[in-house]
């Protein structure tokens, strides 16, 4: 039998259900996305290489989620902070005006992350972006429940601050 | 300001996991604190900001390209099927299966590795060789699992008890693949029991919440799961025909048996 075409064939619809929502967290992680590209790629050829190391009591989308943050932290190590998103990535509202509004807010929302700590910055992208729960969140970072909770509740009180001072000044 | 234990309800209200207890309890605190609103107003704001602007598309090309990288990529590494000879005792049962394992892994969807997978198991068993080592739900992948909150709708439900258990079972559907889930709480240790017609459906993953301690044996067409306490599994099966199957589920235990048969079509 053909081990690595049966790999293949199993692993194509993982990437059919996660690359989009891994493209959107390493989007919101790296702020760059050409860069979150390169990163949602080499998260799944990395999950792809390593299937065997994959411990199938657990889900595998906390597995990959891993692999994924794992690889947004080396590719922030590799450079220095970048130009804000590009215009334009955002999906547009029904109006010109709309879809302006929309740009400056995700511009601004993303212009806040990146002035969260890391650990802060994680756990808000996997909730809010990646719609994980807790527990969830937990699972991947390898931290207690509480832990979410508190780092969570902390992010977004940093976030609403940086968006306040944000409006405060335009 | 706004007390610790306030404003942990308010996040966990904003991410619809409050109680009713907890909602009535922070109405009161926000209407005789009105400094607290502020900070309401702000992390409600927030969440509908971040809900506003997730979701970015990625180019249409991202899903082909990490396709084509796979397929173009080196076989990853499997362990090959070739068996140390024995050292002595347990040690090489444990490394066959361990080899057997690497083995299977990538080859779950065939019926012949899981029928090889219990005839080494059974043979261990026969010659008393096995003593922790189990060929369970390990060679099925369990990467095929859906995420909660996926695309999967659930197609039909039923609740089985005996006298110390309970059970819920719950089919959903995504296309051609099938998740059963069961979600059960035993006092006694029982049988679970999942039949299907195994020509057509096949499993492709196994999850369980916690626990490794139950026995799970998979055939063509069965799964058997020997379980006691609390604990949830899913089962995710591929359809190759567009028949309408059914999924039969047993729950046996010593005061009894039931058993429910639940759709996979709509």
């Amino acid at each position: 039998m053909d081990c690595a075409r049966g790999h293949r064939q199993s692993f194509e619809p993982l990437v059919e259900r996660y690359y989009k929502v891994l493209f959107n967290v390493a989007l919101r992680l790296v702020h760059d996305y050409d860069e979150a590209l390169d990163v949602t790629q080499t998260t799944f050829m990395k999950a792809f290489e390593k299937i065997d190391t994959f411990d199938p009591k657990h889900k595998f989308f906390s597995w990959i989620y891993r692999i994924l943050l794992n690889e947004s932290l080396n590719q922030l190590s590799r450079r220095k902070p970048k130009e804000p998103l590009d215009p334009g990535l955002v999906a547009g509202g029904d109006s010109p005006e709309e879809a302006y509004d929309l740009q400056r807010l995700s511009d601004r929302v993303q212009a806040g992350l990146t002035h969260l700590s890391l650990e802060h910055r994680q756990v808000l992208v996997l909730r809010h972006f990646a719609d994980l729960s807790y527990k969830e969140i937990g699972s991947i970072l390898s931290i207690p429940e509480k832990t979410v909770k508190s780092r969570l509740f902390s992010a977004r009180r940093q976030l609403c601050a940086v968006l306040s001072r944000g409006r405060a000044t335009t | 300001m706004i007390e610790g234990k306030f404003e942990a309800i308010l996040n966990r209200k904003v991410d619809g996991m409050i109680s009713p207890e907890e909602e009535a309890e922070l109405q009161e605190y926000l209407a005789t604190h009105p400094e607290a609103h502020s900070y309401a107003e702000d992390l409600d704001g927030l969440c509908r900001t971040l809900r506003t602007v997730k979701e970015i598309d990625p180019p249409d090309d991202l899903r082909d390209a990490i396709l084509e990288r796979i397929r173009a990529a080196p076989a990853p590494t499997v362990h090959e099927a070739t068996v140390d000879l024995p050292d002595e005792g347990d040690g090489w049962l444990a490394s066959l299966v361990q080899t057997l394992r690497g083995w299977m892994r990538p080859q779950l969807a065939y019926s012949f590795a899981a029928g090889t997978a219990v005839g080494v198991l059974l043979f261990a068993v026969f010659t008393g060789n096995l003593t922790q080592s189990r060929l369970d739900e390990t060679s099925l992948p369990g990467a095929m699992m859906p995420v909660e909150g996926s695309a999967f709708s659930q197609i039909d439900s039923a609740l089985l008890q005996l006298e110390d258990t309970q059970m819920r079972f719950e089919t959903r559907r995504h296309e051609n693949q099938v998740l059963g889930e069961i979600r059960v709480e035993s006092g006694p240790s029982v049988q679970i029991v999942l039949e299907f017609d195994g020509a057509t459906l096949s499993p492709l993953g196994f999850w369980r919440e916690q626990g490794s301690t139950e026995r799970i044996e998979f055939e063509t067409g069965r799964i058997r799961i020997a379980h006691q306490g609390a604990n949830t599994y899913q089962v995710l099966l591929t359809e190759a025909s567009t028949t309408a199957g059914v999924l039969t589920v047993r729950l046996a235990a010593d005061d009894g048996v039931v058993e429910r048969t639940l759709r996979l079509r709509p």
